[in-house]
């Protein structure tokens, strides 16, 4: 008993370690500071995705290395790591940030940046791939989560009750989640509100009556009981958000200083409107917010 | 009391042996009592030490169960299943995932108002976690299972600041159980309800009353056991009870092995000290009693023999000096006992003819006289007389009549017979006394006698000197004592002499008494 209960303990420990040195990681003074020769970039899980697809493209633009942190969304680096390192940009140390939500505009004018929106990204809206909903309309979903609809009877499903699972955060900030309810109260009461995606999906995939969100860029596993539905039958597309039928999305933007070298401008840009964004956006349903800018074949 | 070496000797031995048994018996009761007391206190020890093992795995198994209830998972599921309704399949996968290598025997988790949500086949434990509740709120407690005794720990798992419900884990102690603790103990562990054993690691005592006396004993299976409680936390009311026994019959097997060495030491000294004793004794006192013996001897006029020893200690080379003293002392008794005898043969014999003297003849008559009387034999005196013997003086000489005395002595001891007595009486006369169952025999020796000298005469140098020799025999009267007798026989063989003499010289007279012993009248012979 005693051994597996030291084998508990040093197993906790040494994930601890682990898990507290890969959370220092992304927004380390030291870790940027060492890389002066480099573009460093910081932010949420969802916008990493895009910005990681991109380096290739990136750093041939600019001739830079380009170094990201935010892989880790769970971490809870997120939002708050990208605008932290928009702000330690100066000369020598070129630093920008990405965000998964807009900012409001007082944010922007406290924190002196310059935001850069790159994509709408669908908000999935997740079941249990055991439940046979497929489709909800808008109001049934935001009453699911609401917590006026409890069961799934109550929306064409079999007679069990919905575990809401969410996660509320930039609570500050405008969009994302607030697309489908504008508030956090407004969100069942008896709900689980995850701190990551990731847990997000594993609680989804816990419970066969469950309902959540994320974002469409998220990599699912193939071990993954978890679904998106349809809303107001329409599926989760750059194409419905443009045109308005699908109601849940959010903005991925790049975010700098007020002072922005050009390297990092150039990195921007290339994101917003390179062909290689064109693909990454065509990949995960994203509705680039930029015109693409056209390619001419090279012969 | 202790007057002699030897009664010293033995006291001291005596006191020895005492001496050595009551050291080992002081020994033996010490050793006894600290075997005693070390007993106790290892037995209080042990079931301290086991106290505290189950302390910590009490601690352990709570550790396991703050643990779950910590948990924030468990917490949003439970309040899912709960408050939501979901089925329990979550939960219980959650559980499974993320504590299944929890090593405990049975989990449930189950909200306030007893609804199993995890562990639905462990409602006894859910029933008996709600009864304990109802009486306490320790978060460690007992219950009796069917394999034995349960330890039960649990929590309340909060969510929201709003309690949804408990975990509990239990961990059984059962005949492995016991087993395992009494490996590293060297007791036996008992559990006990209502007084009778449930569980035990000491075989065939399982349904057996127990029941523990005020000296912390109790009897099983007709043995006696130490017993100490090893305290179960939580209420005692209703769970089952853990008590630490060890035998008396070991912890004494070792006692018993002490009393064995105590008594074989107590044995082996005791024959050491008595042989030693024996050895002291036989070394000192044997041979001083011996010299103490033998000089009692000597003062009381013996010279006893004695062997010289081998030995080279200063006992024997004191009995050796002793033993040359006697030699020395034996010398000289013999020396002075051959001078005595030398002297008494003086004052008896002749010392020129060495025929015994007339002295003798008073000593030795009376024997002769009873030899007599006892026998029925006739005592005859045969006088003889050297006729002519001053004129043989004075012809050739004293020298030549001592010569013709030693020659007449010297024919008297070679005709004569082994039992008969010689004497020379006086200057040339002589006496032989003899003993014959014939009353001739003494004329008859008397005449061969005298025959014999008148045909060889004495030699003087060159000279032949013819002798002859007047002889008077007498017989004596039986019926006289002693000293009559031999004056009676004197007197008449003096007178037969005479007549001898009277009649011619050499030729043998006769005295023949007139009484019935006697004839009347002198009998001729030659």
């Amino acid at each position: 008993m005693r051994g597996s209960f030291y084998t508990y303990s040093l197993r906790t420990f040494f994930v601890t370690v682990i898990l507290t040195l890969t959370a220092a990681a992304p927004v380390s003074q030291a870790a940027i500071e060492d890389n002066d020769n480099a573009l460093m970039g910081a932010g949420a899980h969802f916008a990493w995705i895009v910005f990681d697809a991109l380096k290739h493209d990136l750093e041939r633009v600019t001739g830079k290395e380009t170094v990201l942190f935010g892989q880790y969304s769970m971490l809870g680096v997120g939002c708050n790591a990208g605008i932290k390192a928009a702000k330690q940009n100066k000369p020598g140390h070129e630093t920008f940030g990405f965000l998964c939500c807009p900012l409001s505009q007082e944010e922007i004018d406290k924190e002196g940046l310059i935001v850069y929106p790159l994509a709408k990204e669908p908000i999935l809206i997740l079941t249990h791939d055991d439940n046979p909903v497929s489709n909800l309309t808008s109001q049934q979903a935001r009453d699911i989560f609401s917590g006026k609809i409890i069961s799934w009877k109550e929306v064409g499903g079999p007679n069990k009750p919905i575990v809401v699972v969410t996660r509320l955060h930039c609570k500050k900030r405008p969009g994302h989640w607030k697309t489908i309810l504008p508030k956090a109260e407004d969100f069942r009461q008896q709900r689980l509100n995850v701190k990551s995606a990731a847990a997000m999906i594993q609680r989804v995939n816990d419970f066969s009556g469950a309902i959540g969100h994320t974002g469409s860029t998220w990599k699912f596993d193939k071990e993954d009981h978890v679904k998106w539905i349809s809303i107001d039958g329409h599926a989760p597309t750059a194409e419905n958000i443009a045109n308005g039928s699908y109601p849940f999305f959010r903005v991925l933007s790049a975010v700098t200083n007020r002072h922005p070298s050009e390297s990092i401008l150039k990195l921007i840009k290339e994101a917003q409107t390179g062909p290689a964004f064109q693909k990454v956006a065509k990949k995960y349903n994203l509705l680039p917010l930029n015109p693409m800018r056209q390619v001419t074949a090279q012969k | 009391m202790f007057t002699t070496y030897r009664s010293r000797l033995m006291a001291y031995t005596v006191l020895l042996v005492a001496f050595l048994m009551a050291t080992l018996g002081y020994t033996y009761i010490y050793s006894r009592n600290v075997i005693l007391e070390e007993s106790e206190n290892s037995l209080t020890d042990t079931a301290q030490m086991l106290n505290g093992n189950l302390e910590m795995e009490e601690m352990e198994l709570l550790h396991y169960t703050e643990i779950v209830k910590d948990d924030l998972r468990i917490q949003e599921y439970m309040f899912m299943v709960s408050m939501v309704g979901t089925d329990n399949e979550p939960l219980q996968n959650l559980y499974d995932r993320q504590f299944g290598w929890l090593p405990v025997e049975r989990r449930i988790i189950m909200t306030n108002d007893g609804r199993i949500l995890l562990g639905a086949e462990h409602a006894s434990l859910a029933k008996a976690v709600q009864s304990h509740l109802e009486i306490s709120r320790t978060q460690i407690f007992y219950i009796k299972g069917d394999e034995g005794t349960e330890m039960v720990t649990w929590a309340p798992i909060t969510y929201q600041g709003k309690q949804l419900g408990i975990i509990a884990h239990t961990h059984i102690l059962n005949s492995a159980w016991l087993e395992q603790h009494r490996q590293y103990s060297g007791g036996y562990l008992f559990l006990e309800h209502d007084g009778i054993i449930q569980l035990s690691s000491l075989p065939n005592a399982e349904g057996k009353p127990f029941s523990v006396n005020a000296n912390g004993h109790a009897v099983i299976n007709n043995e006696s056991y130490r017993i100490r409680p090893i305290i179960l936390s939580g209420p005692s009311n209703e769970a089952p009870r853990l008590w630490y026994g060890v035998s008396e019959r070991k912890l004494l097997a070792k006692l018993e092995r002490q009393s064995g060495i105590v008594l074989s030491l107590t044995m082996a000294g005791c024959i050491a000290v008595l042989w030693m004793g024996m050895m002291i004794i036989r070394n000192f006192s044997k041979p001083l009693t011996e010299l103490m013996q033998i000089t009692r001897a000597v003062a009381q006029g013996t010279l006893p023999v004695m062997n010289k020893s081998a030995a080279n200690n200063e006992i024997a080379l004191l009995s050796n000096q002793f033993v040359e003293m006697l030699t020395a002392l034996r010398e000289n008794q013999e020396e002075i006992d051959r001078a005595h005898k030398e002297l008494e043969e003086s004052a008896i014999t002749d010392s020129l003819t060495k025929l015994h003297n007339r002295r003798y003849l008073q000593e030795v008559y009376p024997r002769a006289l009873g030899q007599a009387q006892r026998e029925s034999l006739y005592l005859t005196g045969i006088m003889f007389d050297l006729d002519h013997f001053k004129q043989i003086n004075d012809r050739y000489g004293h020298l030549a009549g001592d010569e013709c005395l030693v020659h007449f002595a010297k024919l008297l001891r070679e005709v004569s017979r082994s039992n008969d007595y010689v004497f020379r009486i006086g200057g040339e006369e002589f006496l032989l006394v003899s003993l014959d169952d014939n009353i001739e025999g003494g004329k008859i020796l008397a005449e061969k006698i005298r025959a014999t000298l008148e045909h060889n005469p004495a030699q003087f140098k060159d000279t032949l000197i013819p002798l002859t020799t007047s002889v008077g025999v007498s017989h004596t009267d039986l019926a006289l004592p002693p000293d009559e007798a031999l004056t009676h026989l004197l007197f008449h063989a003096d007178k037969a002499l005479y007549q001898a003499k009277s009649s011619g010289r050499n030729q043998v007279r006769v005295y023949i008494s007139a009484d019935k012993h006697s004839r009347s009248i002198w009998d001729y012979v030659s």
